[in-house]
């Protein structure tokens, strides 16, 4: 599992931890049912806080993202697949927001955003029936 | 400070103002007190048969009086006639390590390193070089000037070449030489310089040799050439290693650690500690402060064909291996090295800890010293002739033994009656040895003023038992505290104070019990047995916890 | 060790500290809890390591109270100093000593020493056995006090500036001691230090020293969330640093300025507004920018 952390993005890096591996599993890169490391292991491996990645993996136990085997280590909860969709909008839904207030900075309207949307999934396709 | 020049005199006299007043208070002290001491004592030093005008007075000494002012006497008499020689040496020595310029270096730890930071300046080598000798050249003469003009010296043969200005700058040219080319062999270096020191002052050779032209100045320009090669060399980074792997450098690389494979305790971890640390090298000093003039000695009679020692040499070369160790003891304890305490007190050792081991292994050190010493005298005979040391010493054969094991006690008591002063991490403090030094000094020139009339001798002796009572007394009540503090903090273990009590009364007992057997019917035996008590350390040894808590816990 | 002990590994109440005329350390209190990492922040000469001298006993409180795991380590050096793990930002390591010299020394005085450990670590650093100190370079002393201090799981790791003068290298060999330790249960690490990225991704409380004083001591967490950093956009173009009080420290120029305040935030706002400016954007300053904010303001 490969995380990269960031110091003074203003950003806490127990959060960071917890969207990167929402992200992963939204991706598909960890798929339901793979063990993610243990606490002390990823510490040490991105040279954080123990209690920061307990912190993550608290946060991402409580939404259900991962679930915790008696014993045997942390795992990506069979439940992810909805909250992974959950998680797609969310971050293309953010994606949204920037390309809004892009537009609205260089006079754009949005009606002229839709067709340009349009446009270019159109001009996008043919390539992929490639 | 306009100029480099003035800059770099400038720095020699910041490093070393103290010691330079201490030079000339010498100098001034030798010239006013020294001649007015001589005619106080009918000595004419100037004549050509002083030396055997002493010999022929200790003689006489043998039979007046009693046995403490004979030998006070005899030392008045070794001062007088050796004093303003022993004076010239030290001065004229120092300054020659003065101009090799070195320092110490807290980055290798190393006691004599040139400084690098003066090859970072915008001056070129040849005005270094030619600093430094020249004003090198001009500090020999015109101390060597002082000494000769206004001291008025007996001529004394007991050193080697040291009444030879022209062998006194030979010598600071060979320094240079072999401190500056050698840079990178420390040990090579103080091999060749204790070489160096002792062919020039302890040399058995004879005085003409050095007085040829064949012998002084070709080594006054071999060291000229080694300095100035030394220096460019150093500046530019050569000849600061072996270009080649040495095969001993492999070896002692590869030589497995000796000792325990896991110490027993920390007091035995200490204990190597303080071994290697300091008590090793004074340990290999001594050695070769002994053996490299052996070696010299009979490299010189077997090689060159010269005889055997000639009776005064044998003489000079005695005294030499008598009082070199406590020399080189005293040296150790003035200035040890202060650079691994913050490491051992970050140790969980406990003062009291720190101070046992420091003292066995001094004590360890001070022994292998003085057999290395012991057997080279036993190694006489094989040099030289010792008919007149035997004659000279004939007086004092039954004090032999219990002279040396005087001498032994009293040279590891130099090193550990320091100890605290140097562990309380005061610069005031430290220098403390010292002034004691120069106090007990200047006691004993008024003991010997005392010593040469009989009738003051006698009203003093009268006053001696009840001031050494109450000296033991005091010592002993000092002591108590001492020791007390020391336990109420916990600073020394319960076990740790029983045991140096025991080591304290065995040292004490063993000066005891040869003076007991023979003394015990001589008048000063009770001054004697009282001076031993207080000449044993117990007090100051109560106050190193103390001093070292002082600087652990500042 | 109990892992349901609570009290502090480190207290330090009300310490001063004056060198001649100098105050080293005005009253100055905290506490490191165990099993926790204690990052010590502040400039250089801000006290750092004389408060770090006090915790190893190398310092005798003038007033106050220093206790190291209930002792006082004046009065008991020796338990005191058994227990604690110390990397000094001299490296005093005896320059005639080899590597496998100094491991079996230090190895007598902590009964809790590990050898296979220890060897363990040697060889990990890459230390060569038979090396004297002395020829060691910078990161590879460093190395060699870290390995003295860590072979024996001490219960409290202390490190004064460890990573000061190191490469990246060594730097990240530090940092993985400093969370090996803690990841143990129940040891517990106090580091002075200077760089500020390792002290957040590292430490769960922070104390921030100036001039001698502790302003700010906390969870990191709690610290990182009380900051806030309010870009502000004035009306008008100010030719110098409005003054906005209840803000540590404002900068910028013409209309923008940014401004970093310590919990006081509607304060803050408030006061912006009535010097006709309001808060464009908002979001949490780094470490960097909280220390720099506080290095700014006039601590007497």
């Amino acid at each position: 599992m490969q995380l990269h952390i960031s110091t003074g993005d203003g950003s806490p890096i127990y959060l960071q931890i917890a969207n990167q591996v929402k992200y992963l599993v939204a991706s598909g890169r960890l798929a339901a049912g793979d063990e993610i490391p243990p606490i002390r292991v990823l510490a040490r491996q991105l040279l954080v806080n123990p209690n920061t990645v307990a912190r993550a993996y608290l946060e991402l136990e409580r939404e259900g993202v991962v679930q915790k085997r008696h014993g045997s280590g942390t795992y990506i909860s069979d439940a992810a697949s909805p909250l992974a969709r959950k998680e797609r909008l969310r971050i293309v839904s953010e994606r949204v927001d920037a390309l809004l207030a892009e537009a609205r900075h260089l006079e754009v309207e949005p009606q002229e955003l839709l067709r340009l949307i349009k446009e270019r999934s159109l001009s996008i396709q043919p390539k992929e029936n490639k | 400070m306009n100029t480099p020049a003035t800059a770099l005199a400038w720095e020699l006299w910041r490093r070393h103002r103290l010691r330079l007043i201490a030079i000339v208070g010498l100098v001034l002290a030798f010239a006013l007190v020294y001649p007015a001491l001589c005619t106080l004592a009918g000595f004419n030093p100037g004549s050509p048969d002083a030396l055997e005008e002493m010999v022929k007075r200790a003689g006489l000494i043998n039979n007046a009086g009693q046995w403490l002012q004979q030998v006070v006497q005899v030392l008045y008499l070794l001062f007088l006639t050796c004093g303003p020689a022993v004076g010239m040496v030290l001065t004229l020595l120092f300054v020659t390590w003065m101009f090799t310029f070195t320092e110490f270096d807290p980055r290798n730890k190393d006691p004599m390193t040139f400084p690098a930071r003066l090859f970072t300046l915008p001056v070129s080598t040849p005005f270094l070089f030619g600093w430094l000798f020249l004003g090198g050249m001009t500090a020999i003469i015109v101390l060597y000037g002082c000494w000769v003009y206004w001291v008025p010296q007996p001529h004394v043969d007991i050193f080697g070449v040291y009444q030879n200005c022209f062998g006194w700058m030979t010598l600071l040219a060979l320094a240079q030489g072999i401190v500056w080319a050698l840079a990178a062999w420390p040990t090579t270096r103080m091999v060749l310089l204790m070489a160096l020191l002792f062919c020039f002052l302890g040399s058995p050779a004879q005085r003409d040799i050095f007085e040829s032209p064949f012998v002084l100045p070709p080594l006054f320009v071999l060291g000229t050439a080694l300095a100035w090669a030394g220096l460019h060399k150093m500046r530019h980074g050569q000849w600061q290693g072996w270009p080649w792997p040495w095969p001993f450098a492999w070896w002692s690389g590869r030589a497995k650690m000796r000792g325990p494979k896991r110490f027993a305790s920390p007091a035995q971890a200490q204990l190597w500690f303080e071994w290697r640390r300091f008590a090793r090298r004074l340990s290999f000093y001594a050695a070769g402060l002994v053996l490299v003039p052996v070696a010299i000695h009979l490299l010189v009679r077997f090689v060159a064909g010269l005889g055997p020692m000639q009776d005064d040499t044998v003489l000079g070369f005695v005294v030499y291996l008598l009082f070199m160790p406590p020399a080189l003891f005293f040296c150790f304890a003035v200035a040890p090295p202060q650079t691994d305490l913050p490491f051992v007190m970050n140790r969980p050792l406990s003062n009291g800890g720190m101070m046992m081991a420091t003292l066995k292994a001094e004590g360890i050190g001070a022994l292998f010293s003085w057999l290395v010493v012991l057997a080279a005298l036993c190694a006489m005979p094989l040099l030289g002739v010792f008919q007149e040391v035997d004659q000279f010493s004939s007086a004092l054969a039954q004090h032999r033994a219990i002279i040396l094991l005087g001498v032994m006690i009293l040279s590891w008591r130099l090193i550990a009656v320091s100890l605290g002063f140097t562990w309380s991490g005061k610069r005031w403090l430290a220098r403390m040895p010292f002034w004691l030094m120069l106090m007990a000094y200047l006691g004993g020139v008024t003991l010997a003023m005392l010593a040469a009339d009989d009738a003051t001798w006698n009203s003093f002796w009268r006053l001696v038992p009840g001031l050494l009572v109450c000296l033991v007394v005091v010592k002993f009540l000092l002591a108590f505290l001492a020791f007390r503090l020391c336990l109420k903090r916990g600073l020394l273990a319960p076990s740790a104070l029983q045991a140096w009590l025991a080591v304290w009364a065995l040292l004490a007992a063993t000066l005891f019990i040869p003076a007991a057997i023979l003394f015990h019917d001589q008048p000063g035996f009770l001054p004697l047995s009282l001076g031993i008590i207080l000449l044993t350390p117990l007090a100051r040894i109560g106050f190193c916890p103390i001093a070292l808590a002082w600087n652990r816990h500042a | 060790m109990n892992p349901t002990d609570a009290s502090p590994a480190v207290e330090i109440t009300g310490l001063n500290r004056r060198f001649g005329a100098t105050l080293a350390l005005n009253q100055v209190s905290l506490q490191v809890r165990r099993g926790r990492v204690f990052g010590l922040v502040g400039a250089n000469g801000a006290g750092k390591t004389t408060l770090i001298k006090h915790v190893l006993g190398r310092l005798k409180a003038q007033s106050g109270v220093v206790r190291v795991f209930g002792l006082d380590p004046v009065a008991d050096p020796v338990a005191v100093l058994g227990r604690i793990g110390y990397l000094s930002e001299n490296r005093d390591l005896p320059a005639w000593m080899r590597v496998d010299e100094l491991l079996r020394y230090t190895a007598a005085f902590y009964p809790k020493w590990d050898m296979a450990y220890a060897e363990e670590l040697r060889r990990q650093f890459g230390l060569a056995p038979r090396a004297k100190i002395r020829t060691l370079s910078r990161g590879e002393n460093a190395k060699a006090g870290l390995l003295i201090a860590l072979a024996y799981r001490p219960e409290l790791l202390l490190l004064d500036e460890p990573s000061s003068g190191l490469d990246p290298v060594v730097r990240r060999d530090i940092l993985e001691a400093i969370i090996r330790t803690v990841a143990d249960e129940g040891r517990t690490v106090f580091f002075s230090s200077h760089l500020l990225e390792e002290v957040e991704r590292v430490a769960d409380d922070l104390a921030m020293m100036f001039n001698g004083r502790v302003v700010l001591a906390g969870a990191l967490d709690d610290v990182k969330e009380n900051h806030h950093r309010l870009v502000l956009r004035f009306d008008s173009p100010q030719p110098s640093a409005p003054k906005v009080p209840g803000v540590l420290s404002i900068t910028g120029g013409g209309r923008e300025w940014t401004a970093i305040c310590n919990g006081k935030r509607e304060e803050a706002v408030a006061a912006a507004a009535r010097a006709g400016g309001r808060v464009v954007a908002e979001d949490s300053p780094s470490l960097d920018e909280i220390f720099v904010a506080w290095a700014g303001t006039k601590t007497e």
